[in-house]
C-alpha cells in the first residue's frame, strides 16, 4: 500500500472504503435476515468470530484465501445456530444475539491466549492481495472484497424485488402466517436467510482480520454490529441505500483515522476515537425516518 | 403464578448448567481439566475471607446494573447502554468527590447522587430520542457506550490522569467523598448497602406503585396502555431516567467506595453483567440479588482462574454467552420433557 | 369429490371443537355449512384445506385416503380456501399476494410478471371482478380486498373452493353480485363450499345445507326442502327471547356530537361530518359495516384521536369515560396480569396512599366487589387474565368500565365472539343499564344487535350517519339499503 503520495483528501475516501466494507457486508447480509423476519443483533459477535477464525486458518495455512472461506463458513455456521433457534424452537432472537455476542467476544479472546499466549492479539498474517488502481500520480490499493460487497448488494436489491425467492422471503417477514397458509415453509425460509446472513457477516469479520488489518485483535468488531443495524435502519432496508448509510459511517470512522494522524499531536487521542460513534447516532437520529421495518420481525411463527 | 415462577427458575437453571457444560467441553478440547478450572474458580472467588470480600464488591455494581436492566426489559425496551452509563456515573461522581470541598459524609453523599445523575444524563438522549421519535435504543446505546468508554479514557489519560500513579488512574478523590468501609473487621463499602436496597426498591417501584404498574402495562401491551391513557412517551422517558440513575450509582460506589480515583477501563463488563443479570433472573427485580451473587462469582473468579489456572478471564464470557443462548429457549426444554415423557 | 369420516378436533388448550362430524362433498355443488358460532364449521373446513390436523378421522379425495401437512398439500389436490381474516400480506401489491407461493417463472428465479398479470386479468374477466393489480392491499377498501383474496385461490386452478363467511365485509349490493360470480364459477365446474351463519344467504345461494352444531352435524338437508325456521331450529336449540324493555323517557343529552371531522391513519377524512347525541336512559346503535369510520369516530370521542372540525359535547358527572373496546384482548386488558391488576387499568391513580403507591388492599376489595357484582368466573383474583374465559373477559372489562361511575357508555362489538350465555348476559346487563339511566352508545356491526338492544338507531355509511330513526321503525330492506350506501336519509 503506497499512500505517501496520496492527496490527504483521497486517502481519506480510500479510507472510508476499506472501514465501510465490513459494515457494509454486515449490514447487506443482516438486512436479508430481517426481511425474512428474523433479527439477529448477534452479528456483532459473529463479526469478531469470523475475523478471528480466518486469522487462525491463514495462521496455520499461510493461505489468507483460505482464511477467508473458513471466516465465511464460521459466519454461517452461526447464522444456522440462530436461526435455528429462533425458528424452530422460538427463541427470544434479541437474547440469542446477545449471548452470540458475549460468546464471541469470549471465545476469540481465550482462542487467542491458548494459540499466541495472551488474549490481546495475534501475531501477524499474510492478506489477500489487491487490485492497484492509478489515481492521477498516485497509485490506490483496492480489496476485491470491496468489489464483492457491491455486487452482493446489487445483487440482494435484485434478487428480493424480481425474484420469486424474494418475494417469498420478503412474504415471511411481513406475515409468515400468510406465506404458510400459500404453502410456503416459513421456518426454512428464514432459516436459510439467517445463514446467509451469517455467512456475509462472517465475510465481513474474514475482511477485519486477513485484509484490512492482518492480525486478530481482541473486540476489533468494535460495535461494528451495531453500526450495520444502524445502517439497515437509515436505509430502510433498502439494500442499496443501506450500501450507502454503511459506507458514509465508515467515512466517519476513517475521519476519525485522518484527524487522529495529522492533529494527533495536539488533541488527546481519545477525542478522536469518540468521532465515528457521535457521528452515528447524529446519522442515525437524523435520518431515522420512520421506516416501516418488515411487520413480523423479530417475532417468532408458531403454527396452530 | 407458583407454577410460572418454578418454570423461570428451573429455565435459568438449566441455562447455567449448560452454559458451564459448554465451557467444560471447550476448555477439555483446549487441553485443560475443566473440573481443575472450575474448582479454581469457586476457590477464587470464595476460597478465603478476602477473596469473598472481593466476590461481594463485584456484586455491588452489578446490583446498580441489573436492577437498571430489568426496569428496561420490564418495559419492553431493550436499551443495553448500561456500561457507558455506568462509566459516566463513575465521572460525575468522580468529579464532585475530587473538585468540591464538602463535609465528609455529606460530601460522599453528594458525589453518589452526581454519579446516578450522570447516568440519568447520559439515558436522556437515547430516552428522548426513543420516546418522542421512536429512534431505535439498542443502536443508540451501543454508539453511546462506546462514546463513554473513550471519554473516560481521555479522563483517565489525559485530563484527570495521575502522573505519580502506576497503574492509568486519575487522582484521588478527597478523603471526605469517600464511601467509607462497613466496618474494620468487614472492609466492604456500605455502597454494597445501598446496592441491596435499591434492587429491593426497584422491586417495589415495579409492584407497588403507580409509575411500576404503569411501566409494566407499557411493557405488556402499549395499546391498553394508550386506550388507559397511560402516556407511553412519558413511561419511557421517566424509565430511561431511573434506569440511568440506578446505572450510574453503579460507577459512583466504584469511584467512592472501592478505588477512590477512576482507574482505565476499570468496568471488566458490569455493565453487561448487569443484563445477564436480569435476563436470567427472568426480569424478576428480587432474583437480582442471586443472580448477580452469581455474576459476581464469575467476575471475581475469573481473576484466579487467569491467575492460578492460567486461562484467559474471558472464558467467563464464553459461559456467560452460551448461558443466555440456552435460557433464550424455554421452550426447547418444554419439548424435551414433553418428549421424554412421552418415550416412557 | 371430497369425503371426511368421523372428523375430532381437539385444540391443545383442551377445547373441544368437533366431536366426530361426517361430510359428503359432491362434484360441483355449492354446499352450505351453516351454524352458530363456535359450531365447528371453519374447524372442519381449515381441516379440509390442510391448515389443521384433525385429531382424529380420515380425508377422502375421489375415494383415495389423503393426509394433508400443510395447505400446499390441499392445494395439489385442488383445494383451496378463502378466510374470514385475509390472508394477504398488506404490504405487497395485489399481484404480489396472488402469484405468492405459485409464482410463474421466466427462468429458474425471475418472476414472469407479464404472464402472471395476463393471467389474472383473464381471471378477472371470467369473475367480473376489477381490482387494481398495482395497488398496494393494505390501501384498498375491504371489498376489494375480498375480491383479490378469491382471485388468489382462484390462481392456483382450484376444483374444491372453501368461502368462509364471505359477505361479512360486503355492503347487501356487493353480496348480489359477489353470488352472482359464484354461480358463475359453479357453472364452470367449481365446486363450493359455503361456511355461514346467515340462514337467508345459504338459501339464496346453495344447493344443499349442512348444519352444524357444538362439533357434531345436526342434520343434511337439500335447499329446495329447506325453511328459515326449520333451519333455524337446526342451528339453535336455545330458544332466544327477545329482551323487553321497560319504558324511560329518555331526556339529558349526555353526549353530543356535532358535524365532526376525522381523519383516519392515512389522512385522509373517514369521519365525514358525523352528527348525533346520546341522552340519559337510551340506547343509541350505530351500526354499519366495518371500515365505515366507526373505529376513527370513537377514537375521536374518547380523546384517542384529533379531530379537525366540530365538537363532542360529553354532559357527564365524571371525568372518566367509560369505554369497552372493540378487542377485549387488545385494547380493554393486559392479558398476562391478574384479574385485580386489570379491574384497575385506567382508574389506577384512584387505589394510591398519597397519590405513588398503590393500595393493594383497596385494589383487593375492588376486584372481589367487582368479580361477584359481575359474577366473573375466575379461580381467584390472582389469575392472569388470560386464563379466563372470553365470556368472563368482557365482563371483566364492563364491570371496571362501570365502575368508574360514569354516565355515559360507550360499547363497540360488545358481542363479538362471545358463547350465546355470555352474549344474552351483556346485552341484558346493557339493557339494564339503559333503564336505570345510562346514556350508552353502542356501535356495532351486528344487524341483530342493534336492533335488539337500541332505543334509537344511526347507521354509519363511508363516514357519515346516514339515517337515523327509532330502532324498531327499521325494515331489513331499509337497512340493507343504508349499510350499503343505496339510501341517503
Amino acid at each position: 500500500m503506497n499512500k505517501m503520495n496520496l492527496s490527504p483528501v483521497i486517502a481519506l475516501l480510500d479510507s472510508a472504503l476499506r472501514l465501510g466494507t465490513p459494515i457494509a457486508l454486515t449490514a447487506i447480509g443482516e438486512l436479508i435476515a430481517e426481511k425474512s423476519g428474523v433479527v439477529n443483533i448477534g452479528i456483532e459477535g459473529i463479526m469478531v468470530i469470523g475475523a478471528f477464525a480466518s486469522v487462525v486458518a491463514t495462521y496455520a495455512t499461510g493461505d489468507p484465501i483460505i482464511g477467508v472461506l473458513v471466516g465465511v463458513a464460521i459466519g454461517a455456521l452461526l447464522g444456522f445456530l440462530h436461526g435455528t433457534l429462533s425458528t424452530y424452537l422460538y427463541a427470544d432472537q434479541i437474547i440469542v444475539g446477545m449471548g452470540i455476542i458475549f460468546f464471541g467476544y469470549g471465545i476469540t479472546a481465550v482462542g487467542n491466549a491458548i494459540i499466541w499466549g495472551q488474549p490481546g492479539f495475534s501475531v501477524g498474517v499474510s492478506t489477500i492481495s489487491h487490485l492497484v488502481v492509478r489515481v492521477g500520480e498516485a497509485s490506490v490499493s483496492i480489496s476485491p472484497i470491496f468489489f464483492l460487497t457491491i455486487v452482493l448488494a446489487i445483487l440482494t436489491y435484485f434478487v428480493l424485488k424480481y425474484t420469486w425467492v424474494g418475494l417469498r422471503l420478503r412474504s415471511v417477514g411481513e406475515d409468515p402466517e400468510v406465506a404458510d397458509v400459500l404453502g410456503i415453509n416459513v421456518f426454512r425460509l428464514r432459516l436459510y436467510a439467517t445463514v446467509v446472513g451469517g455467512a456475509l457477516t462472517g465475510l465481513a469479520g474474514a475482511y477485519l482480520g486477513v485484509d484490512w488489518g492482518g492480525r486478530f485483535v481482541s473486540y476489533m468488531s468494535a460495535g461494528r454490529g451495531f453500526i450495520a443495524l444502524a445502517a439497515i435502519i437509515v436505509g430502510g432496508w433498502e439494500p442499496l441505500i443501506t450500501l450507502l448509510a454503511s459506507y458514509l459511517f465508515g467515512f466517519f470512522d476513517a475521519l476519525q483515522l485522518t484527524l487522529a494522524q495529522l492533529y494527533g499531536k495536539q488533541v488527546p487521542p481519545q477525542l478522536f476515537q469518540m468521532i465515528p460513534y457521535i457521528a452515528t447516532v447524529v446519522v442515525f437520529a437524523l435520518f431515522f425516518r420512520k421506516a416501516r421495518p418488515p411487520a413480523a420481525i423479530a417475532r417468532p411463527y408458531r403454527r396452530e | 403464578m407458583i407454577r410460572e415462577y418454578l418454570r423461570d427458575a428451573a429455565t435459568s437453571l438449566i441455562a447455567i448448567l449448560i452454559g458451564f457444560l459448554v465451557g467444560a467441553i471447550i476448555l477439555q478440547v483446549a487441553g485443560y481439566d475443566p473440573l481443575y478450572i472450575y474448582g479454581s474458580l469457586i476457590n477464587s472467588a470464595f476460597g478465603n475471607y478476602y477473596v469473598t470480600l472481593n466476590t461481594l464488591t463485584a456484586m455491588m455494581p452489578i446490583m446498580f446494573t441489573g436492577a437498571a436492566a430489568t426496569l428496561m426489559f420490564k418495559s419492553a425496551l431493550f436499551f443495553i447502554g448500561m456500561e457507558g452509563q455506568l462509566y459516566i456515573g463513575s465521572i460525575t461522581a468522580f468529579l464532585v468527590g475530587h473538585l468540591l470541598q464538602l463535609p465528609a459524609g455529606l460530601h460522599a453523599i453528594i458525589a453518589f447522587l452526581a454519579g446516578g445523575l450522570g447516568g440519568l444524563l447520559w439515558g436522556l438522549v437515547p430516552g428522548y430520542l426513543r420516546a418522542r421519535f421512536g429512534v431505535n435504543e439498542t443502536v443508540t446505546a451501543i454508539m453511546l457506550n462506546w462514546i463513554a468508554i473513550h471519554f473516560t479514557d481521555y479522563i483517565t489519560q489525559y485530563a484527570f490522569a495521575d502522573p505519580k500513579a502506576t497503574i492509568a488512574r486519575t487522582y484521588k478523590i478527597l478523603p471526605t467523598a469517600v464511601i467509607p468501609k462497613i466496618s474494620p473487621e468487614v472492609p466492604l463499602s456500605w455502597g454494597f448497602v445501598v446496592a441491596v436496597i435499591a434492587t429491593i426498591l426497584t422491586g417495589y417501584l415495579l409492584y407497588n406503585t403507580v409509575i411500576g404498574y404503569e411501566i409494566r402495562v407499557v411493557g405488556l401491551n402499549p395499546h391498553v396502555a394508550r386506550v388507559a391513557k397511560i402516556s407511553i412517551e412519558s413511561t419511557y422517558l421517566r424509565v430511561f431516567l431511573i434506569s440511568g440513575f440506578l446505572a450510574g450509582l453503579a460507577g459512583a460506589t466504584m469511584v467512592l467506595g472501592v478505588f477512590n480515583s477512576i482507574v482505565y477501563r476499570f468496568s471488566p463488563g458490569y455493565g453487561w453483567d448487569g443484563i445477564t443479570a436480569a435476563l436470567i433472573a427472568r426480569n424478576n427485580p428480587y432474583m437480582i440479588i442471586p443472580a448477580s451473587l452469581f455474576l459476581a462469582v464469575l467476575r471475581s473468579g475469573s481473576i484466579g482462574m487467569m491467575v492460578g489456572a492460567g486461562v484467559s478471564n474471558e472464558m467467563i464470557l464464553v459461559i456467560q454467552g452460551v448461558i443466555l443462548i440456552s435460557a433464550a429457549v424455554p421452550e426447547a426444554y418444554i419439548l424435551l420433557a414433553r418428549y421424554v415423557k412421552a418415550r416412557r | 369429490m371430497g369425503e371426511m369420516v368421523n372428523i375430532h378436533k381437539i385444540y391443545p388448550d383442551g377445547t373441544v371443537a368437533l366431536r366426530g362430524v361426517n361430510l359428503d362433498i359432491y362434484e360441483g355443488e355449492m354446499l352450505g355449512l351453516l351454524g352458530e358460532n363456535g359450531a365447528g364449521k371453519t374447524t372442519l373446513m381449515k381441516i379440509l384445506s390442510g391448515l389443521l390436523k384433525p385429531t382424529r378421522g380420515v380425508i377422502r379425495i375421489k375415494g383415495k385416503e389423503v393426509k394433508f401437512r400443510s395447505p400446499k398439500d390441499a392445494l395439489s389436490y385442488g383445494i383451496g380456501m378463502v378466510h374470514q381474516h385475509f390472508t394477504l400480506v398488506p404490504q405487497f401489491t395485489v399481484l404480489e399476494n396472488i402469484v405468492l407461493g405459485s409464482e410463474p417463472k421466466v427462468n429458474k428465479l425471475m418472476i414472469d410478471w407479464s404472464r402472471a398479470e395476463e393471467e389474472v386479468k383473464e381471471l378477472m374477466k371470467l369473475t367480473g371482478f376489477k381490482v387494481d393489480l398495482n395497488a398496494k392491499v393494505a390501501s384498498l377498501p375491504v371489498g376489494m380486498k375480498q375480491m383479490a383474496e378469491i382471485l388468489k385461490v382462484l390462481y392456483r386452478n382450484i376444483r374444491l373452493l372453501i368461502l368462509d363467511e364471505p359477505t361479512s365485509a360486503l355492503t347487501p349490493i356487493e353480496v348480489k353480485s359477489f353470488f352472482n360470480v359464484l354461480r358463475k364459477l359453479r357453472e364452470g365446474g367449481v365446486t363450493i363450499v359455503f361456511i355461514t351463519h346467515k340462514i337467508k344467504e345459504a338459501l339464496e345461494i346453495t344447493d344443499r345445507i349442512v348444519v352444524l352444531r357444538k362439533g357434531l352435524v345436526e342434520g343434511v338437508i337439500s335447499t329446495t326442502e329447506a325453511t328459515p325456521q326449520l333451519l333455524a331450529r337446526m342451528m339453535v336449540k336455545v330458544e332466544t327471547k327477545p329482551i323487553i324493555k321497560p319504558e324511560v323517557s329518555p331526556s339529558r343529552e349526555v353526549l353530543v356530537v356535532e358535524d365532526l371531522w376525522v381523519r383516519g391513519d392515512d389522512g385522509r377524512y373517514v369521519v365525514k361530518g358525523a352528527s348525533f347525541c346520546v341522552r340519559e336512559g337510551e340506547i343509541y346503535g350505530i351500526l354499519g359495516v366495518e371500515g365505515n369510520g366507526q373505529k376513527e369516530l370513537v377514537e375521536a370521542i374518547i380523546g384517542l384521536r384529533r379531530y379537525d372540525r366540530g365538537r363532542v359535547l360529553v354532559r357527564s358527572n365524571s371525568r372518566l369515560l367509560a369505554y369497552v373496546p372493540p378487542d377485549r384482548t387488545t385494547e380493554g386488558l393486559v392479558l398476562e396480569m391478574p384479574v385485580c391488576e386489570n379491574s384497575i387499568l385506567g382508574i389506577h391513580k384512584m387505589f394510591t396512599f398519597g397519590k405513588l403507591a398503590i393500595n393493594t388492599r383497596k385494589v383487593v376489595v375492588h376486584a372481589n366487589e367487582l368479580v361477584s357484582k359481575y359474577s366473573i368466573a375466575t379461580p381467584n383474583i390472582r389469575t392472569p387474565a388470560k386464563y379466563l374465559s372470553g365470556g368472563n373477559q368482557q365482563r371483566l372489562v364492563i364491570a371496571r368500565e362501570l365502575s368508574k361511575g360514569s354516565d355515559l357508555l360507550i360499547v363497540v362489538n360488545p358481542t363479538r365472539g362471545l358463547d350465546i350465555a355470555s352474549t344474552n348476559y351483556v346485552r341484558k346487563l346493557l339493557v339494564d343499564l339503559r333503564s336505570n339511566g345510562k346514556a350508552i352508545l353502542l356501535v356495532t356491526a351486528d344487524v341483530d344487535e342493534a336492533l335488539e338492544i337500541s332505543d334509537r338507531l344511526g347507521v354509519i355509511y363511508n363516514g357519515r350517519i346516514t339515517g337515523e330513526d327509532l330502532a324498531m321503525n327499521f325494515t331489513e330492506e331499509r337497512l340493507g339499503l343504508l349499510m350499503g350506501g343505496a339510501l341517503r336519509e
